[in-house]
């Protein structure tokens, strides 16, 4: 059984700090995916489980047995690394016995299961193959095979993916989830890369500067974000974010207002705020278009439009960028003092114009010139479902969605005042 | 002057410039063949400079025995029993056994140690690392002469520890005509340079290679020995090999650690005197055993040669 478990667990370098106090959970056969931007302890994290690193305090826990001074050798864990770290002086077949035999296991045993895990990576009829004489995505299976011919109880995996090309990455990426479903045994995956994070797990572990931010479902990370952090990082683009303040019966910005139809917890009006919203959660307001020379491309319908919206925003479309099946619109909101549907002037934004930008992404428009709408005024809405407040100071999520509570959300709010 | 003109130079007989002077402008025509020129006077001095000693050794190896006064550069006579006569006279061959040996030992305990320090200098970070270094290699630059009387005491149990209270006195052990006496002192030599090999070779193995040693159900010394060693191979090869000739060819400890009596691990410095008698020495056998004497280095320099080139070439590049 490979459940795992830290403890309280810290690590220190010099003066730096690698890891502060990470408690985790991980049950049997999970695939939970540790993710962070470089340097937020993830790897630590990880190398912690394997014994590659001593904690400077705290536990952990493999199978319920304290592990946190035994060598990596007598962990019952396998590995595999982001540099694949095949040993080069040893063909493929040697390379993936090599723990069977450093354990004396006898040799019919080794050749059964070394076809086995072999077979199962698709890599039977290459075992005296050499590392340097296969490809990249061949070598990073054998490495895959070397992990599971032992059968362990936990499988790490530091980046495995990262050294392959896209096309690879994807493929790999499929193939590491069947093989999670064909052995079901627990896997800690480490990756800085959240669209990973999000296919493969059925946990993530977010972290930063150290620290855990939030451990949930993809999904749940995805749309109650636990603070400004996960929010910012889980997701593809990332989410848009405006500073704030609350009022009485809502939000303003200095772009816009928003109405908040819920009764917030431990809040104050005046309070500084975050107002986050996802880019898909931004449309063209009703009626509104992009004007180009060659006339109006596209009118959003109130049709198209379910949720609850918020009155329409004034913006200037600043860069699409097309990427197939959606529309990526960089706008930035009009010049103070001309702000408002009614005020004249096309020019682009001056100097001392507003930073704070909104990406949204929309669906395509087949006969639209990207080129041609740069540049253009039209007014977008918020779905205020899907808008989140995050604490102006702490970052900590105030709520998720500003429309009448639904269950999720105080399911969320419940975890979340459980959690605190 | 032009290249035109000087073509027509160095063509035509009869021309007034002399011979200096064609040379000096076909040489600025035509730099290549100056380089060329150079190459083979510096590739030919070097070559008569390190080759004419085993000439010359044999040369006196195949004069007979008689004829040795007025040796020229050819030999006075032709006497290859000369080669044979030298294991027959003295046990040549044993002497060479016990440098061999000897050669052997060293070059173990040298790789292992210079291993395990060079695992720790190279894959380490700790608090004086480079005085240590620097220490270590200091050592190596002292003179082996300082170390003389004080081993010898050592090695031939003249020095008390302490006294048991039964009035046993606990001395060194009696080295003096055994392996140890010059094993250990050589092994103290030449383990610096090993070190430095062998660090820089073990600090370019990936951290990732030995991790994955490790999680597979390696020690720390079995990732070493097992992962990290043989992809450092030709930095070993280089290490080992260079400590073999250093011992090999060993004069101090290898005389004043013997008697230098064939059973008491003389080695061939010993052999080659032993040729020497009271009242004539038997150059021809002396010089035939010392060609004999090289033939085990030239064996393994052939043998290791292609991994110490890429060892030291490696080495010095990533310095």
């Amino acid at each position: 059984m490979g459940d795992v478990t830290y403890d309280d667990v810290r690590k220190e370098y010099g003066d730096a700090t690698a890891v502060e106090g990470l408690s985790l959970d991980i049950e049997d056969g999970e695939f939970v995916t540790l993710v962070g931007p470089s340097g937020c302890g993830k790897s630590t994290s990880l190398e912690m489980v394997a014994g590659l690193t001593e904690p400077t305090s705290g536990s952990v826990y493999i199978d319920g047995e304290d592990v946190t001074g035994l060598p990596p050798k007598d962990r019952d864990i396998a590995m595999v690394f982001q540099n694949i770290a095949l040993f080069p002086h040893m063909d493929v077949y040697d390379n993936i016995s090599y723990g069977l035999r450093l354990r004396d296991t006898d040799s019919e045993e080794v050749d059964r299961r070394v076809e086995t895990a072999a077979e199962m990576v698709q890599m039977k009829g290459m075992l005296d193959r050499m590392p340097d004489e296969m490809s990249g995505g061949q070598q990073q299976r054998v490495a895959i095979a070397r992990a599971i011919v032992r059968e362990p109880a936990v499988f790490l995996m530091d980046e495995p993916l990262a050294n392959l090309d896209a096309k690879l990455r994807v493929h790999m990426r499929t193939q590491l989830q069947e093989l999670h479903r064909q052995l079901d045994t627990t896997i800690i995956y480490v990756t800085h890369n959240q669209e990973e994070a999000m296919t493969m797990s059925s946990r993530i572990a977010v972290m930063n500067e150290g620290e855990l931010q939030q451990f949930d479902e993809p999904l749940e990370c995805y749309y109650h974000p636990a603070n400004r952090f996960v929010a910012g990082f889980i997701g593809s683009p990332s989410m848009n974010f405006i500073e704030g303040r609350l009022t009485d019966d809502g939000v303003e910005t200095d772009h816009f207002d928003l109405d908040i139809e819920r009764s917030l917890h431990d809040t104050e009006v005046g309070q500084r705020v975050t107002v986050g919203v996802r880019p898909e959660d931004i449309t063209l307001a009703e009626s509104a278009t992009f004007e180009t020379e060659s006339g109006p491309v596209d009118t959003q319908d109130e049709s198209e439009l379910d949720g609850t919206y918020s009155d329409p925003i004034a913006v200037v479309t600043d860069v699409l960028e097309p990427v197939g099946d959606d529309i990526y619109v960089y706008t930035r909101f009009p010049d103070e003092g001309q702000a408002g549907a009614d005020s004249a002037g096309e020019d682009r934004a001056g100097p001392g114009g507003n930073e704070e930008r909104l990406l949204m992404s929309i669906p395509p428009m087949p006969d639209m010139s990207t080129y041609e709408a740069e540049g253009q005024r039209t007014q977008i809405a918020l779905n205020l479902d899907m808008v989140h407040l995050f604490d102006g100071e702490t970052g900590a999520a105030i709520t998720h969605g500003l429309t009448q509570a639904t269950q999720s959300d105080d399911r969320s709010a419940s975890t979340r005042a459980e959690s605190d | 002057m032009s290249a035109e003109q000087s073509r027509t130079g160095e063509t035509t007989e009869g021309d007034e410039k002399n011979l200096v002077e064609r040379w000096a402008s076909g040489s600025i025509t035509d730099p290549e063949r100056t380089y060329k020129i150079l190459f083979y006077i510096v590739a030919i001095s070097f070559l008569v400079t390190t080759l004419f000693p085993f000439y010359w050794l044999t040369v006196l190896a195949l004069t007979p025995e008689g004829n040795l006064t007025d040796v020229g550069l050819l030999p006075n006579g032709f006497n290859p029993g000369a080669f044979v006569e030298v294991f027959t006279t003295v046990p040549f061959h044993i002497y060479m056994l016990n440098s061999v040996i000897i050669g052997l030992l060293t070059t173990a305990l040298v790789l292992l140690l210079a291993s395990l320090a060079g695992y720790a200098f190279g894959r380490f970070e700790f608090p004086g690392r480079t005085p240590l270094m620097l220490i270590f290699l200091a050592i190596s630059y002292f003179p082996p002469a300082a170390f003389l009387l004080p081993l010898f005491e050592l090695f031939t149990a003249n020095i008390t520890f302490f006294s048991l209270p039964g009035g046993t006195e606990v001395t060194s052990p009696m080295l003096f005509n055994g392996p140890g006496a010059m094993v250990l002192p050589y092994s103290a030599l030449f383990l610096p340079l090993s070190i430095f090999i062998l660090t820089t070779f073990y600090s370019q193995i990936p951290d990732g290679l030995e991790d994955a040693a490790r999680v597979e159900g390696n020690t720390r010394l079995g990732a070493l020995f097992k992962v990290i060693m043989p992809l450092s191979a030709p930095g070993v090869a280089t290490a080992g090999v260079l400590t073999f000739i250093a011992v090999y060819n060993e004069y101090f400890f290898a005389f004043l650690m013997t008697d230098g009596r064939v059973q008491n691990w003389a080695t061939i410095v010993w052999g080659l005197l032993s040729y020497q008698g009271r009242f004539q020495t038997s150059y021809n056998l002396m010089a035939a055993a010392s060609l004999l004497g090289v033939i085990p280095i030239a064996i393994l320099v052939v043998i290791a040669q292609e991994k110490i080139v890429s060892g030291l070439t490696a080495g010095g590049l990533k310095e």
